[in-house]
């Protein structure tokens, strides 16, 4: 077998069709990388859109969420792959008084939930715009989230929670974003694209 | 510069270049075979003959799986190299730093940026083969070529299965990396599951390197069209893409009354099939360009 | 192409699979596949009232109890839920065990929708966490029994009992037993309760007795006594008196004497109605207040009578009875009775307690004064002579003894006592036992074996009062019949009335023969006008209501709707009853003294609902000594009951677990859904709506789940199971067959 030797260093040096299959090779690879996370985004970032005549109400949720709307809400997706809790988004409307302020209806939301669920701690609560220029309230909460079924030993979940409430016409429409404490942070975008093609 | 480590009986043999260097295919051959056959041996007697280990001893004996790879390398490759004319340098220095590039870069990124197991489960069978090749696949084979182009390129690449014993220790670097994070994060993990991925995980990463290999050995010993290099590249990406989901869909259960149980031996079987093939392929493609480039010095030295 | 193809093998194999595979074995000895005894033991629950005055709950009463809906509804006794004197408490725990070898662990709370202390019935709905959060009884979806129609059951018929044999460590007990015989009471007809040959803990009370079908049939019945009383058990458990010691000073928990009987569960079938309709019922007009009697219960007055005629009343009196007797009934005269009173009936015979023909101690389910009976039918007694004696509280209140196997001499006899007008003909025409108001009242009866001059007497008496007397030669033929009549000028009063007849054959008058009957409303011809302008209607409120005009019809959605009658000549005190009823099913039936004036317009009921009356075909009926004097009826919306899909306790279970392929670890958080026979998994994930889904279930951190929903044979469900960072696993055609009790799958997922 004839064997070609190129022994010790290269004395004759990288050539410049080595040099450029190099830089190729690099390009391809960091081109391909892009399109691996665009993938990604677009599989994680698709959509799907709701509209709700009724109650003037146009949304993109994600793909792949559960949508229902047989509740005391608009409608109500969840994301029935993620462990824990169930990565939850939620629009409803409540009638309100006209002269009813945030405050009022942030109250009426503290003294239900804390009749129904565990735990439950108000954090924060800050005015915010949302991205139509409208006025807004934040509201920040947490709950404990106990197993559904008596007969299994399910580990309960801390829920982080975000309300986004907007007061109009007579109604405040409250956005509610719900997700297990240690994925809150990974899960936020995906809620925040919801809110920014939210309209209502 | 190889310093002759002793000189052969037969001063024609060792004037042949060709006995100067370690054979490597026999050595990968070997390696792999014994490998497979280690982990059927463990899957046999665990999961058919339910041959339970002491349970203390089952870690153990999952670190001796994952080690086993990197042991049979040491001993039939790096060891064997010293006995050879030209021994190849660095070999665990190029183990070492894929290692330790897919710990610390690799890994982490496809975990924390590409998050594949947040959107490849839910795809379909095409998506699931696009979204692994251009994830997991380019930057598994993107990270073993950049550790062969900044180590070893320059200095010690100096016949083709050179590029073939460095490719298959950055290999072995990079399975070694999946396997450590395998059992650290499974640690309940049966011997023979353990097995089993031990084997796979191999298996693949020496896949994709085959044809590193190859690109690195054409870039390196012909003049090919400076596209070859990413083409391979490209390809072996392609071949981890398509063999991941390919082999998890196999192995992934198909739902009956009694159970829904997966098939790990299909899994297995494929995979064997796939680096055999593979290994074939490469080598037939070794041989024919190493023919060729003896015709070729004949033809010249026949002018 | 080749996944689906796949898919459509895979169906296809499964399908053939399920129908010949049985799966799990169960572990009560029945022949009948369809009991599900894991499911039952599941929707038992043992029921806890506690005291929550102080700074922790006290427990003051405990019994078993049967889920009844997924909801949360829970069938049991009224005696230790409801509070009363033996049981005092406030509040109710629901402890349920998680696991099927446990004891039970308090996790709900739970309050009371409806109830019946005479029947001692009680639905009770969960509606709290142990911690006091709200549940949604909706967002339940709890294991439960259906109930069976208990007149199907036969004598010798297999019975389970399931339930908590004590409040230690004990997990929930099967028992077995055979149906031995039926109590009659006027309450329930012949089949007021079922007795039973096994003998069941007092914690037991209120739990669920099964058919071979696994359907409830009975609730097994008893009452605590008064801790005070002689013979009573109860058991200390906590600190009450906070002295630092558990002793006989503390609160003890009464548990009840042994059970052998059980109540029909077609008594709780009104209540039930009513629970899961969430049909309130309120009287609007005023009434007289009830006030408690003053006096100690009483029986007295003991008699026997061989039947019972359609009005509850003897057919006659007898002092032995033939051999081969398979019907006796025991009637007696009760006064100052309350629903909290407990009596009980011992028969003896030889001084060895007969269990069979005895009714251990129950609630009182009569009203506060007038004529019971208790009775057997349908079992042969032996030749003997037995003694009853009636018990109040444990203590004996009076006794009578019964010759069986009595020689077949034809003694002179009165029966079959009917009242009414007389007409030209000399018949006596009316309802039988209820009649108008009027100057006469007539009453009709059979003779046989008279002989003249035979000494025989009447007595009629006005609540309770001797009115009339007459003692009399007998003058007429040896058989046939014979009428006598009361009859005032004045006119006769409406109220109760009573005729007894005695006769003297040698050894002093003895009573041969009597019955109550009643006299209310206004003459119409031979029959009385009692109740009328029966009407539904609805209005904006009550005082609205009084002047609507009625209505057949309602829309769907009414918030609430009113019911009226006018009424005649009803005497206070007066036994009448209220039926209401939804397309045929009755969800209230109540029978109760009258205790409005005894003349009146506007008798107003309202129904409300919350969230708007279901729609339905409604009707109230009006009866009083089980005769219907008025009804009325409308329809609500469409006119029927809407369908509940989730209604149905039978079908298969589907549970099992979730594995980590690679780690072997059960995986935590998984979903389990079961798509409805409407679409499969690739119409599903094309949608991802809620509306396709049958069952949803998650697993718990061993990766264990249950889908609580019970899969129906015949239908074809898919599945889909998805865990994140798995590859799903989906199925459709998937088809129960009918006779499998559960599906317990492992399931295995594979990282993708």
């Amino acid at each position: 077998m004839a064997v070609i030797e190129i022994g010790g260093a290269s004395q004759s040096g990288i050539t410049q069709r080595q040099r450029w299959g190099h830089y190729f090779a690099v390009f391809y690879a960091a081109i391909a990388l892009l399109i691996g996370i665009n993938l990604r985004d677009s599989s994680v970032n698709a959509v799907v859109a709701y509209s709700n005549t009724t109650a003037g109400i146009r949304a993109l949720y994600p793909r792949g969420w559960l949508i229902d709307t047989d509740g005391d809400y608009v409608f109500r997706v969840r994301d029935l792959s993620a462990g824990g809790y169930k990565t939850t988004i939620q629009v409803a409307i409540e009638p309100v008084a006209p002269t009813a302020s945030s405050r009022n209806i942030v109250d009426a939301l503290t003294l239900a939930r804390s009749q129904r669920v565990a735990a439950y701690t108000p954090l924060s609560r800050s005015p915010i715009s949302l991205s139509d220029e409208r006025e807004a309230l934040a509201l920040e909460y947490a709950y404990v989230e106990p197993g559904d079924n008596v007969f299994l030993s399910a580990i309960p979940n801390v829920v982080s929670g975000l309300d986004i409430i907007v007061l109009q016409r007579g109604q405040a429409i409250i956005i509610s974003f719900l997700s297990d404490s240690d994925t809150y942070d990974s899960n936020y975008p995906v809620f925040q694209r919801f809110l920014d093609a939210l309209v209502f | 510069m190889s310093v002759p480590r002793q000189a052969l009986l037969d001063p024609i043999r060792e004037a042949d270049p060709a006995n100067r260097y370690r054979r490597v295919w026999s050595a990968l051959t070997v390696e792999v075979v014994i490998l497979f056959g280690a982990a059927g041996l463990v899957f046999i007697l665990v999961d058919i003959l339910r041959v339970a280990p002491p349970t203390a001893l089952v870690p153990v004996l999952s670190v001796g799986m994952v080690v086993l790879p990197l042991l049979l390398w040491l001993l039939l490759s790096v060891l064997a190299e010293r006995r050879a004319i030209e021994p190849r340098q660095r070999l665990i220095v190029v183990f070492v730093i894929t290692a330790l590039a897919a710990n610390a870069i690799t890994l982490p990124f496809i975990e924390g940026v590409l998050q594949p197991g947040r959107w490849l489960p839910l795809e379909d069978a095409i998506n699931r083969i696009i979204g692994y090749t251009f994830s997991i696949g380019i930057m598994q084979e993107t990270t073993k070529y950049l550790v062969l182009r900044y180590t070893i390129w320059q200095d010690l690449l100096r016949i083709r299965t050179d590029a073939v014993a460095y490719s298959v220790a950055s290999a072995l670097g990079y399975a070694f990396a999946l396997n450590i994070q395998f059992l650290i994060a499974n640690p309940g993990a049966s011997l023979d599951v353990v097995a089993l991925r031990v084997v796979e995980n191999v298996a693949l990463n020496l896949v994709g390197a085959l044809f590193i290999s190859l690109g690195l050995a054409e870039t390196r010993f012909s003049t090919p069209s400076p596209f070859f290099m990413t083409i391979m590249l490209a390809l072996a990406a392609f071949v981890v893409g398509t063999t991941q989901p390919l082999q998890s869909g196999l192995v992934n259960a198909i739902f009956s009354v009694r159970g829904v149980f997966d098939r790990p031996l299909v899994g297995f079987g494929f995979t064997a099939a796939l680096f055999f093939g593979v290994l074939a392929m490469v080598t037939f493609l070794y041989s024919a360009i190493e023919r060729r480039e003896r015709d070729l010095a004949k033809t010249k030295d026949g002018r | 192409m080749h996944l689906s193809f796949k898919r459509a093998i895979a169906a296809r194999a499964l399908l053939f699979a399920v129908v010949c595979v049985l799966s799990l074995p169960t572990t009560v000895h029945t022949q009948d596949a369809n009991f599900d005894a894991d499911r039952i033991r599941r929707a038992t629950v043992f029921v806890m009232q506690v005291d929550t005055t102080g700074a922790s709950p006290i427990i003051q009463c405990a019994a078993s109890g049967t889920l009844v809906t997924r909801t949360g509804l829970i069938l049991t006794n009224a005696h230790p839920t409801v509070p009363n004197n033996a049981c005092p408490g406030d509040d109710l725990i629901i402890a349920i065990a998680s696991e099927p070898d446990a004891p039970p662990v308090p996790t709900f709370r739970a309050s009371i929708v409806q109830s019946n202390p005479g029947l001692d019935i009680a639905l009770l709905q969960i509606d709290r966490q142990i911690d006091g959060r709200l549940i949604d009884p909706t967002a339940l979806s709890l294991p439960f029994v259906e109930l069976a129609d208990s007149d199907s059951l036969a004598l010798d018929d297999t019975l389970v009992v399931v339930g908590y044999a004590d409040l230690g460590d004990s997990s929930v007990s099967l028992v077995r037993g055979t149906v031995t015989g039926f109590s009659a009471e006027p309450i329930g007809g012949d089949r007021a309760w079922i007795k039973t040959n096994t003998v069941l803990p007092g914690t037991m009370t209120g739990t669920g007795a099964y058919d071979q079908s696994g359907r409830l049939v009975g609730i097994p019945t008893t009452v605590p006594l008064d801790q005070v009383a002689p013979d009573s058990r109860c058991l200390s458990l906590q600190d009450t008196n906070d002295d630092g010691v558990i002793t006989s000073g503390d609160r003890c928990v009464p548990l009840g004497g042994e059970i052998s009987v059980l109540r029909p569960s077609n008594f709780a079938r009104p209540l039930f109605r009513a629970a899961t309709l969430r049909l309130d019922l309120q009287s609007q007009t005023a009434t007289v207040p009830f006030t408690a009697p003053t006096g100690a219960p009483v029986f007295s007055r003991l008699f026997f009578s061989p039947t019972v005629n359609d009005a509850g009343m003897p057919v006659s009196v007898v002092r032995g009875l033939p051999a081969g007797t398979d019907r006796v009934y025991l009637f007696f005269t009760y006064a100052n009775m309350t629903s909290e009173t407990v009596y009980e009936l011992r028969v003896s015979s030889g001084g060895v307690l007969n269990p069979t023909f005895s009714l251990s101690a129950v609630r009182w389910s009569g009203g506060r004064d007038g004529l019971w009976y208790v009775g057997s039918g349908g079992q042969p007694w032996s030749n003997g002579v037995y003694d009853f004696t009636l018990l109040i509280g444990g203590v004996v209140a009076d006794s009578a003894r019964l010759l069986i196997g009595a020689s077949g001499e034809t003694l002179p006899t009165f029966s079959d006592i009917v009242f009414g007008i007389e007409n030209s003909s000399d018949g006596v025409v009316g309802t039988g036992f209820v009649l108008p108001t009027g100057t006469v009242a007539s009453a009709r009866f059979i003779h046989r074996n008279m002989s003249p001059g035979l000494r025989w007497a009447s007595i009629w008496y006005y609540q309770e009062t001797e009115v009339l007397r007459e003692t009399l030669d007998w003058a007429d033929g040896e058989s046939g019949t014979k009428t006598i009549r009361i009859q005032d000028p004045a006119g006769l009063l409406p109220g109760a009335y009573r005729l007894e007849l005695y006769l003297d054959i040698g050894q002093g008058f003895r009573l041969a023969a009597t019955s109550d009957f009643t006299l209310a409303g206004t003459p119409v011809g031979d029959f009385a006008r009692i109740f009328e302008d029966a009407h539904f209607t609805t209005a904006a409120d009550a005082e609205r209501a009084l002047t609507a005009s009625g209505l057949s019809s309602f829309p769907e959605g009414t918030a609430s709707i009113y019911a009226l009658f006018d009424w005649n000549q009803i005497r206070p005190g007066t036994l009448w009853t209220m039926r209401w009823l939804v397309d045929d099913e009755p969800f209230y039936e109540q029978t109760l003294p009258w205790s409005a004036a005894e003349n009146g317009d506007d008798y107003l009921m309202t129904l409300t609902v919350p969230g708007g009356v279901p729609d339905g075909t409604y009707r109230l009926e009006l009866s009083i000594n089980r005769i219907i004097f008025a009804q009325t009826e409308a329809r609500v919306g469409i006119g029927q009951l809407p369908i509940d899909r989730f209604a149905q306790a039978s079908g298969v279970q589907f549970r099992g677990q979730i594995f980590d392929t690679q780690s072997g670890a059960g995986i935590s958080g998984a979903t389990v859904i079961v798509i409805s026979d409407l679409f499969n998994v690739e119409e599903f994930t094309a949608q991802w709506d809620q509306e396709q889904i049958y069952a949803l279930a998650t697993t718990d951190r061993i990766g264990r789940f249950i889908v609580e929903r019970l899969l129906q044979p015949g239908a074809q469900y898919s599945l889909f199971v998805i865990a994140e960072g798995y590859l799903p696993i989906s199925a459709d055609g998937l088809e129960v067959a009918p006779d499998s009790p559960s599906l317990d799958i492992p399931f295995y997922l594979t990282r993708g």
